[in-house]
């Protein structure tokens, strides 16, 4: 698991990054309690320890890498609407089998692929296919990792 | 300036009652990776798309009434060979409106190939999921129609290159593309001078603030899907430069509204099980594509209702999400018992007040038709008690539980304002009789 250094160092990074993504303000203590009671409420685990480190510091977050959710939605540009984590999380477990237990999805990415936690990790998984392409131990690798990966292969583009 | 946009952007939506919703399938290249591409491609050359107009649910006086000559869409589905009890049940589940799409629209589904194959094997899911996809295929959003086409599972190691190549490369390819050649659709469609920038730099669009746009990149074909297209690299016709997998190339790509990826194009690939499709192997599936014209309209149909229905109808859109807010604020009470007020207020702020300000713009719609009514003296006695009870079963609560967990006061107070002028109309006297007075209800007395 991120320790709080490493989760500030990518909140950091994320913050400096080539590209600019919209951060929230971090949650408070209410949010944070009330986060695991609507989990639980609608049979999720609670939200792993690094990624509640991580909306401390910002409670939601969008952009051109990735979307991490909260607990409530995110107003987009234009007066769309990101729905939060129980609500994304209740359309990917849809059609689960009644005795299925139910994924957690944190966020999403381009390419109709989303973040979902399990077992531990983070992982990086095709919305349609359900294929999971890789995993993460923790978030903050997630979110240095991708930023280094587009941003250096979108300035070998331009180059 | 970019505020200025999004703010324009905003007025002229809402005035206007419609999200401006930009798909742009940019130009069907002659790229003919594999059998499925071309059949796609084909369909998108050579069809009209569906010939269906879809009316949205708050325009239902505006369809005409079925006609005695017309078979109905059990008689149209039974010719096809489907008659089996299951799909009558699915049928019949629609609603009249529906019903009368899909017969419209049948004719075209049918015309592609396997379609009624891909129902048959439908018949062998839950009721509820083959009701689910039949009543997508009734409501294709205008701009949309269905085709049929062969998913390809391609394994997961090839999807993952598949989908670094769409991120690292096509995708900020694409986004270039568009910036280049798309700029002033998009500018109509909403996006900020900032978010044109973000496309010329090959970014996903955000406003100045690094906030996205209601939009996604959707392949066409999907990628998981895609067989060969998967497989074997070629140079995109549209953007030269290196070799690319057919999947990623620009005429797969499809900048796309997001609730429509979600909601119609996703929801209805999930339906058919597709993720159940073992690697390597073929089947025949329903997907929803874009029309030629490649560019798609949504009527915001929430937005329409509070012209088109009258006050019992538009009173029920806003039960469902009073309720769930209510509920939600009922489970915080412990929590907050003791909270200060400006905790208490962050909170409402990062969770609850997306859904808090949906749920008054639904009650906003009712106190709007009920103003219409009033004003048109179409308002009957039984409708103000039918309106009424609903107010009283889920506005009432959410009123006092938003209360009883020291909501903020400003919130209180824009929901008090709808409520009183909602209560005002319902309290003056209905065309035939007075409205019936208000009974005090708890929120666990009813719904």
């Amino acid at each position: 698991m991120a320790t709080p250094d490493k989760i500030k160092k990518a909140v950091d990074m994320l913050r400096h990054a080539d590209a600019k993504s919209y951060m929230r303000d971090g949650a408070n203590e209410i949010s944070l309690k009330m986060a695991s009671v609507e989990l639980a409420h609608h049979g999720y685990p609670a939200l792993p320890d690094d990624y509640t480190e991580l909306i401390r510091h910002a409670y939601g977050i969008m952009g051109p890498y990735f979307t991490l959710l909260g607990i409530g939605g995110m107003e987009m540009a234009g007066g769309g609407h990101q729905p939060g984590i129980i609500e994304t999380s209740e359309s990917f477990n849809r059609w689960n089998d009644d005795d299925e237990a139910k994924t957690l999805v944190i966020g999403k990415m381009s390419g109709g692929v989303v973040i979902t936690h399990k077992d531990g990790q983070y992982h990086i998984v095709d919305e349609t296919s359900r294929d999971v392409f890789r995993s993460y131990a923790d978030i903050a690798d997630f979110i240095t990792d991708t930023i280094t990966r587009l941003d250096k292969a979108r300035q070998g583009a331009l180059g | 300036m970019a505020d200025r946009a999004k703010e324009s952007f905003n007025t002229a939506a809402r005035r206007r009652g419609i999200i401006a919703a930009a798909v742009m399938a940019v130009g069907v290249s002659g790229v003919q990776a594999d059998d499925m591409q071309t059949q796609y491609q084909l369909s998108l050359r050579h069809s009209g798309g569906n010939e269906q107009q879809i009316i949205p649910p708050g325009k239902a006086e505006t369809i005409s009434p079925p006609q005695a000559d017309r078979p109905s869409i059990g008689e149209i589905w039974a010719k096809r060979g489907l008659d089996s009890d299951k799909i009558t049940a699915a049928l019949s589940a629609l609603t009249a409106d529906q019903q009368q799409n899909l017969a419209r629209s049948s004719d075209a589904m049918f015309a592609q190939e396997g379609f009624a194959d891909v129902i048959r094997r439908m018949e062998g899911s839950k009721q509820k999921k083959l009701n689910e996809l039949v009543q997508k295929l009734a409501e294709i959003p205008d701009g949309m129609r269905i085709i049929t086409t062969n998913y390809v599972r391609i394994d997961k190691e090839q999807n993952d290159m598949v989908w670094r190549e769409f991120q690292e490369k096509a995708e900020p390819a694409f986004y270039k593309h568009l910036a280049a050649t798309r700029e002033a659709e998009l500018r109509d469609a909403g996006f900020c001078d900032y978010a044109i920038d973000c496309l010329r730099r090959g970014l996903g669009p955000t406003n100045a603030q690094g906030i996205s746009y209601n939009v996604d990149i959707d392949h066409l074909t999907e990628r998981a899907g895609g067989g060969v297209m998967c497989t074997e690299k070629s140079v995109d016709p549209v953007l030269g430069g290196d070799a690319m997998f057919p999947i990623n190339h620009t005429s797969n790509l499809c900048l796309i509204m997001r609730d429509v990826h979600v909601q119609v194009k996703n929801e209805i690939n999930a339906l058919q099980n597709i993720s159940e499709v073992p690697h390597g192997e073929t089947r025949r599936i329903i997907m929803a594509v874009p029309t030629e014209d490649k560019q798609l309209v949504m009527i915001h149909s929430q937005n329409l209702r509070a012209d088109t229905q009258p006050p019992p109808e538009t009173s029920y859109f806003a039960l469902g999400p009073s309720l769930l807010l209510t509920e939600r604020m009922a489970r915080m009470k412990d929590t907050i018992v003791s909270a200060p007020a400006d905790q208490i207020a962050q909170y409402f702020n990062a969770d609850l007040a997306q859904d808090f300000n949906h749920t008054l713009k639904l009650w906003e719609t009712l106190a709007q038709s009920l103003q219409t009514a009033r004003a048109n003296g179409d308002f009957k006695a039984r409708d103000a008690a039918r309106t009424q009870k609903n107010c009283d079963d889920f506005l009432k609560p959410l009123e006092a539980m938003m209360a009883e967990t020291r909501m903020p006061p400003q919130a209180i107070e824009k929901l008090a304002e709808i409520s009183t002028r909602i209560y005002n109309f319902l309290d003056a006297p209905a065309d035939s009789g007075r409205a019936p007075p208000k009974p005090e209800r708890s929120l666990h007395g009813h719904a």
